[in-house]
């Protein structure tokens, strides 16, 4: 189908498909994140406040800009690069050069980018983490409405702990936590942090909230299919 | 046999391999079997530390050139620089303490080896790109490039997969996918050079000498991202 375009909508819609806006904008966010490492570097408290409790979008709105002014500057080039690449996959299949896997593979890794910074979007604005120590035993009420039980706590060289979550006194699951064994209950990931057996039995454990996650791992499982074809086409061709 | 031995060993093949390519792949196995002796004694992957990771990174660069073994046989030069390369990382591998404590529980699941694992796959592939960007870069022969190329989008590839194993076992070791510390910006600032180096390669004018001359450049940022930034600030990667 053939679009109309003016002058202006059709070298508006050149620029953002062009394969050189993209080449700008991922140097540019290159640059930015670099800078921002050093930011980073200089200032410890960043990585504290940045991998925190609250949501990364409170601590952006409420910090210093000498501090944020970077990761703005970060989202502001990646909206662009997502709105350049939403812009050249339409165009590129729009225009249907070459065959179908040499069409498709390109916009595949393309939609698992997408999904990857929604994801990170979702994380930005929602993803919050609580920490505390529970003694064996007791009971923790949780802000998201529902009761955290600590049953039994073990040390040594791997150290576990059983845990209860339970809603007005009814046990809604069960589970086992150990270090990269988590246990997931209504979109909150329960974690081991540490255990202690002196002065008493208790273990520390994090409450984590990551709305992003399964949109990234849906980005990463489009960006690994597109990136296999791509790369087993281009060695072929090259 | 020591199986520290087997270690030492390949460094007189590294360095045998600028006079003779097969030398490399001699080095290589050496090094294999003394992380595999290294994995049976430790009861784990050995992952840990520059020592094992630099080891890991000298076998691969030379496991990987059997791939380009036809430039290899063609181009001497290239054969001897990876040489040089395998050679220096195995000497400052030898330089550092092995690991030999027990693992921490947060490192003991598959997604940490697979993720150190694929990581220094792909830096040895992007090693191997900017040799062969500097073999390009003296000798012109277009073939180079385009092997050049073929590395890095394997090493690109692998690096993608490294990404994603540890997000993985970042969200299973400490709920997030995501940890903002100075190595995670890095290897964003990794993965964005090699993604603007594939999309200048398919802009005009970016083949030849510009392409090659930016393969090379981003092993650079490799050699940062993986040593510059543990000496240089502090993340979540110091264990």
């Amino acid at each position: 189908m053939e679009f109309s375009f003016s002058k202006g909508r059709k070298a508006l819609w050149e620029a953002l498909t062009s394969q050189g806006l993209a080449v700008w904008l991922i140097g540019l966010e290159t640059a930015v994140l670099l800078v921002g490492s050093v930011i980073m570097a200089q200032n410890r408290e960043v990585t504290g406040a940045m991998s925190g409790g609250p949501p990364l979008f409170l601590w952006l709105t409420s910090g210093p800009l000498v501090l944020t002014w970077w990761l703005w500057a970060a989202i502001l080039v990646l909206a662009l690069l997502a709105i350049n690449t939403i812009c050249c996959s339409v165009e590129s299949v729009r225009r249907k050069k070459g065959g179908l896997v040499t069409l498709l593979a390109p916009q595949v890794i393309h939609a698992g980018f997408l999904l990857i910074l929604v994801a990170h979007l979702m994380s930005t604005l929602g993803a919050s983490k609580l920490t505390g120590e529970l003694p064996e035993g007791a009971l923790a009420r949780l802000p998201s409405g529902f009761d955290l039980f600590l049953a039994k706590v073990e040390s040594g060289t791997r150290p576990n702990a059983e845990v209860e979550l339970l809603s007005q006194g009814i046990v809604l699951k069960r589970g086992a936590l150990a270090p990269n064994h988590p246990v997931f209950f209504r979109g909150y990931g329960f974690y081991l942090q540490d255990v202690t057996m002196q002065p008493f039995p208790a273990a520390v454990i994090e409450v984590s909230l990551e709305p992003g996650a399964p949109w990234a791992l849906l980005g990463a499982v489009f960006f690994t299919a597109g990136a296999v074809l791509l790369a087993l086409l281009k060695t072929r061709q090259e | 046999m020591s199986p520290a031995l087997l270690a030492w060993a390949a460094l007189p093949f590294y360095l045998a391999a600028i006079a003779k390519r097969r030398f490399l792949y001699a080095g290589c196995l050496a090094q294999a079997a003394y992380l595999l002796s290294r994995g049976i004694k430790l009861g784990r992957v050995p992952l840990i530390g520059p020592h094992d990771t630099l080891i890991l990174l000298a076998a691969s660069l030379a496991g990987f050139s059997a791939f380009f073994n036809e430039t290899m046989r063609r181009e001497k030069v290239f054969g001897i620089l990876l040489g040089a390369m395998a050679f220096l990382f195995s000497v400052f591998a030898m330089l550092a303490r092995p690991f030999e404590g027990a693992l921490p529980p947060v490192l003991s699941t598959y997604w940490f080896e697979l993720h150190v694992g694929l990581s220094f796959f792909s830096y040895a592939l992007f090693g191997i790109g900017a040799a062969l960007g500097v073999v390009y870069l003296r000798e012109g022969d277009a073939a180079l490039e385009k092997s050049q190329y073929r590395s890095i989008l394997s090493g690109y590839l692998l690096f993608s997969l490294a990404m994603i194993a540890g997000g993985v076992w970042a969200y299973l070791a400490w709920g997030t996918y995501w940890l903002w510390t100075p190595k995670e910006l890095w290897t964003s600032i990794l993965w964005l050079y090699y993604s603007l180096y594939l999309h200048l390669r398919l802009r005009p004018g970016w083949h030849g000498k510009k392409a090659a001359m930016a393969g090379a450049i981003g092993f650079l940022v490799v050699l940062f991202t993986y040593l510059g930034v543990g000496l240089l600030m502090k993340s979540s990667h110091t264990f």
